[in-house]
């Protein structure tokens, strides 16, 4: 009788994938009533356009526009997510959430994996709505390469690097003085190898050349290994950076 | 502040072992990078550059390009990047060490590796830039190795930034111990990727690989005493940050009395 | 000279310049840094020399007054000339 209470009685312990989709959701439903996250880098990233039409606008005719559009694409993603990651652990430390996370007792990795997703679904909308409407303002006059479909891979794999490794490093800066300068000195550098694949394999779709396959599959295999290693160090090292 | 643990390996301290081998070890690495930049001057072949037109018989050999006395930065520039690195992986060593026992002695040894790493990096920058400078007339390519050691500049100056900006003890070691392991993980996969990946639009010439035996000698000669050098220089500042370390401890201690 | 031997030897004298510099810049790096690094050690050690000779007070005052009001007094006094021994150090 007595077991059969305690069996009525016990609590469920919630298994990983269980938590995972609850912090995720937490994130998720937060940003859909408010929705400043992806508004602000959406704005931003529309702000950068602009700036860009300013900086090309003498020489918008004379340049090989499609050449430089992938490095330009990139570049505006990499301060966009700069914004965006700034911003994902502010109101954790405001209003204390992070503490009362860190007292359930779960594994420290499932809030990375949960914080890195929540903060790669606001960058890929953000890219949804920015790369279309960089091709609107800039490559209206180029002709499109058949091969042009093929720069979601790389966004995607950028995507997902970018993600992983910002939330780690916004986790280290949330608690230190110069919070936002010291996430783009720490972050420009540690993403650079990928920024480089992602940037080649972009311009090679874009361009769609004879031989773009050759300057397409190297760097999409190492933009894939870059993220394999990087999330799996950063899996491995968030335990000791929350926690402290 | 133990000098030893109750486990088996002692915490690392100035004054023990390592500083006993500090005075032999430093005589040895200014001697062989002497020997090694004279080597390199009057031992090692020149290396051919440009063709010219026609032909001398210098000494016994047949000459018909131009000799580049430029190429002897290289016999410093390599041990200098390879050093740098080397203590790049002393500083993860000790930082993975830090995160498993949480002995503040490890951070201390982590950071002065990292300094050290920075010095060397420098180091290598300078002299690559100015063989850059002679060779191609141009002050900065972007071409594999000195992209990596920019990067690598970059990221070894913002741990340092972002150990300023971090009062608490133990965070600022953590923190500086996950940027280490870190940065020691995206230096060579950075290494890989702009050496791998195909630049169509700059054609990066490429030099001879393989070196001849004279070369070779040279530059191992070289790199042996820059890293007795490096390992000086490293025990040097260790025994100077505990001793500042020390000072802080007493200092607090009196004021609590 | 032959002019082919002069085209042979062209690049050696316009190098000298670059050559010598990055030797002496790397030298200059270093030393610069091992300058750095002992003074520093130089005015820790003196500090250390002075932090030890007011605790090896401190303990002897301490020792030398039987009563506690006189050990408060004596501990203040010590610690006063500790921290007025200290500042002009530290100021240094």
């Amino acid at each position: 009788m007595a077991q059969q209470n305690r069996q009525r009685l016990a609590l469920k312990h919630p298994s990983t994938f269980a938590q995972y989709r609850t912090l995720l959701s937490k994130d998720l439903r937060q940003e859909f009533r408010t929705k400043e996250m992806v508004t602000s880098m959406g704005i931003f990233a529309v702000l950068v356009i602009i700036v860009y039409g300013a900086a090309l606008a003498l020489t918008a005719q004379s340049i090989d526009i499609a050449s430089m559009s992938g490095g330009l694409i990139w570049a505006l993603i990499v301060f966009t997510s700069l914004t965006g990651l700034n911003r994902s652990f502010s109101h954790e430390k405001e209003q204390g959430c992070l503490e009362g996370i860190l007292l359930v007792p779960l594994d420290r990795s499932v809030i990375y994996l949960a914080k890195a997703t929540s903060n790669f679904i606001f960058l890929a909308l953000v890219e949804v709505i920015a790369v279309p409407l960089f091709m609107f303002f800039f490559m209206t006059t180029v002709p499109f390469a058949p091969t042009f479909g093929m720069i979601v891979w790389p966004l995607l794999l950028g995507t997902i690097g970018m993600a992983g490794v910002g939330t780690m490093l916004a986790t280290i800066t949330a608690n230190t003085r110069s919070r936002d300068v010291l996430l783009a000195v720490l972050f420009i550098p540690l993403i650079y190898p990928l920024l480089y694949a992602c940037v080649t394999a972009t311009t090679a779709a874009i361009l769609g050349s004879a031989q773009w396959m050759d300057l397409y599959t190297m760097p999409l295999v190492m933009a894939a290994g870059y993220d394999v290693i990087m999330l799996l160090a950063c899996w491995v090292l968030y335990g000791f950076a929350v926690s402290a | 502040m133990a000098d030893s643990q109750k486990k088996k390996r002692p915490v690392p301290e100035a004054g023990q072992w390592p500083d006993k081998l500090l005075v032999p070890v430093l005589v040895a690495g200014v001697v062989l990078t002497t020997v090694g930049f004279l080597m390199a001057f009057l031992y090692a072949a020149p290396v051919d550059g440009a063709e010219v037109n026609g032909f001398q018989l210098i000494g016994s050999k047949l000459v018909t390009h131009r000799q580049l006395l430029s190429q002897k930065i290289f016999y410093f520039h390599m041990p200098v990047a390879i050093v740098s690195f080397v203590m790049l992986i002393a500083a993860a060593y000790y930082a993975i060490r830090f995160l498993a026992s949480k002995n503040q002695r490890y951070d201390t040894c982590s950071r002065v590796a990292m300094e050290i790493s920075l010095l060397f990096v420098i180091g290598t920058m300078i002299t690559g830039d100015l063989w850059t400078r002679f060779e191609w007339g141009v002050w900065w390519t972007w071409d594999p190795r000195l992209t990596t050691y920019l990067i690598l500049m970059l990221i070894v100056i913002a741990y340092f930034v972002m150990r300023n900006s971090v009062d608490d003890p133990e965070r600022r070691a953590t923190y500086g111990a996950v940027i280490s392991i870190i940065a020691f993980i995206d230096v060579p996969i950075c290494m890989m990727v702009t050496r791998l990946i195909p630049t169509s639009i700059h054609p990066v010439v490429v030099r001879q690989n393989g070196m001849a035996p004279d070369m070779t000698i040279t530059v191992m000669v070289c790199l042996v005493g820059m890293l007795c050098v490096a390992y000086g220089l490293y025990r040097l500042r260790f025994r100077t940050v505990r001793i500042e370390e020390r000072v802080e401890a007493l200092k607090e201690q009196l004021e609590e009395e | 000279m032959d002019p082919v031997l002069q085209d042979i030897y062209s690049t050696i004298i316009p190098s000298a310049p670059f050559i010598i510099a990055a030797y002496a810049l790397l030298w200059a790096a270093l030393l610069i840094y091992v300058i750095i690094s002992v003074r520093s050690l130089k005015k820790s050690e003196a500090q250390l020399a002075v932090l030890e000779e007011t605790v090896a007070s401190l303990k002897a005052q301490r020792a030398a007054a039987p009563t506690a009001e006189g050990a408060v007094s004596a501990q203040q006094a010590a610690s006063e000339k500790a921290a007025e021994a200290a500042a002009p150090k530290i100021a240094e």
